[in-house]
């Protein structure tokens, strides 16, 4: 199969990096964890069969990272607050519509942040990575109906959430 | 909601939700009120990664860099393949094991390994197969007393000089294997009987054979050979400070205690099933 995948590593590079920042809020560290996430699938590339298991193989070896990660820090539930980082390139939106976005990027994440470990990561995956059901389920050993009755119990408590805070 | 309705309503938002991402964000969507107002949300979560800057070049030139050709790797290997060797090394060791277990020569040599005790010259095995038998003929000779059996034998056999209390020398007898090899000096053994006055010594009271370990141009005479079934328990002592092996042998109606000691050139056998193996040692510390 050897470089077949090398389109495929490129456009998963932002949708891993997405996935890492989103969950551990800064921008250098999801980078690193991502440069670390792309390492590993290098090196074990060898695992993959087929190019319909690459998403699921490589959020697995996404989400594994991500677990040691918070295992190594100690602190499972926390990431860190989104930081300076997340700016647009200032040549990019207008400065309100800059100011827009971080608000509503701060709003979801924060939202997402009152959800459990779990519940983050298949809603990061879904909704950040863009990886379908079935994909999420192969990256979280989960059967594709456990992972959509996750979502839809994550979704009605985001909804609450972010009712809470636009209301 | 019960379980079954709540795995129905979610089944059905991941459809809609599916419907919606693969129609580009763009279509509308017919649902009920709940799921829409779930998809709404679902809607807003799937415009992160618009809200997020794009990566920095650096970071995807860092990433991609590191990967190397596929060879850089461990060598790729297909199904089975992989584990080849594994399966050679234990089809190896399969046919090594039936080699040893089914073969006659190869069981002989395995249970020669397992179970071979070596006094010096004298050797004690315990093995499955069958000691070829020799064409020969056994004569008896019964002998008055030790001086006429250092007279008849080729060799100077011991004296027992401490027997248990109430045993006597009840009779001695030297044996004779006519058709052997001339090199095997003749006669082969001097068997001495010890037993309690009114009992009948081939009850294995006590009995002490003594022969040469002999050499021959391509045969010995220096091995003694036990079969597996019949040995019951096999150890390593110490006459004085010379080894000996005490087997135990479970075919007869009570244990039969046999001591196997090699001294000055001569096997020397005591056999019993009245008394300990810790008697027969003391009787053949006692041999002069």
């Amino acid at each position: 199969m050897g470089d077949d995948f090398g389109e495929l590593y490129s456009a998963y590079l932002p949708r891993v990096l997405n996935f890492m920042r989103v969950r551990v809020g800064d921008t250098g560290l999801a980078e690193d964890l991502t440069a670390t996430v792309f390492e590993r699938a290098f090196a074990h590339q060898r695992a993959l069969r087929t190019e319909e298991a690459f998403a699921g193989w490589l959020f697995r070896i996404a989400r594994n990272t991500l677990a040691e990660h918070f295992r190594r820090r100690g602190r499972r539930g926390d990431a860190l607050p989104l930081d300076d980082a997340l700016e647009f390139p200032t040549d990019t939106p207008e400065p309100e519509e800059l100011v827009h976005r971080r608000e509503e990027l701060e709003r979801l994440v924060g939202a997402l942040r009152t959800l459990s470990q779990r519940e983050q990561d298949i809603v990061t995956l879904r909704f950040v990575a863009g990886l379908t059901n079935r994909a999420v389920a192969q990256a979280m050993h989960l059967s594709e109906g456990n992972v959509a009755v996750i979502l839809y119990r994550a979704l009605r408590r985001l909804r609450g959430q972010l009712g809470e805070r636009d209301g | 909601m019960g379980d079954r309705d709540e795995r129905k309503a979610a089944w059905d938002l991941s459809q809609l939700l599916d419907e919606w991402l693969t129609s580009g964000g763009g279509a509308k969507v017919a649902a009920p009120e709940e799921s829409q107002a779930l998809l709404k949300t679902a809607q807003r979560l799937a415009q992160l990664p618009a809200l997020l800057p794009p990566p920095r070049p650096a970071i995807v030139q860092r990433v991609l860099s590191t990967r190397r050709p596929a060879s850089y790797y461990s060598p790729r290997r297909n199904g089975w393949l992989r584990w080849r060797p594994a399966f050679a090394a234990g089809f190896a060791v399969i046919v090594c094991l039936v080699v040893a277990l089914i073969l006659p020569p190869s069981r002989a040599v395995l249970a020669e390994w397992m179970a071979r005790i070596s006094l010096g010259r004298l050797a004690v095995v315990v093995t499955p197969e069958q000691q070829p038998a020799l064409p020969v003929q056994a004569v008896e000779q019964r002998l008055a007393d030790m001086d006429e059996a250092r007279a008849v034998m080729p060799f100077s056999p011991l004296v027992v000089t401490r027997v248990p209390a109430g045993y006597a020398l009840r009779s001695l007898t030297a044996v004779t294997f006519q058709g052997m090899p001339e090199w095997v000096p003749q006669p082969f053994y001097l068997e001495a009987n010890y037993g309690p006055e009114g009992e009948d010594v081939r009850d294995y009271y006590l009995t002490v054979r003594q022969f040469a370990v002999s050499f021959g141009p391509n045969r010995e005479v220096n091995r003694l050979g036990f079969h597996p079934q019949e040995v019951v328990r096999l150890e390593e002592v110490k006459v004085g400070e010379e080894p000996a092996v005490l087997v135990e042998l479970g075919m007869t109606r009570s244990p039969l205690r046999e001591l196997i000691w090699q001294h000055e050139g001569l096997a020397i056998e005591f056999t019993s099933r009245v008394l300990s193996a810790d008697e027969l040692v003391s009787i053949a510390e006692s041999m002069r």
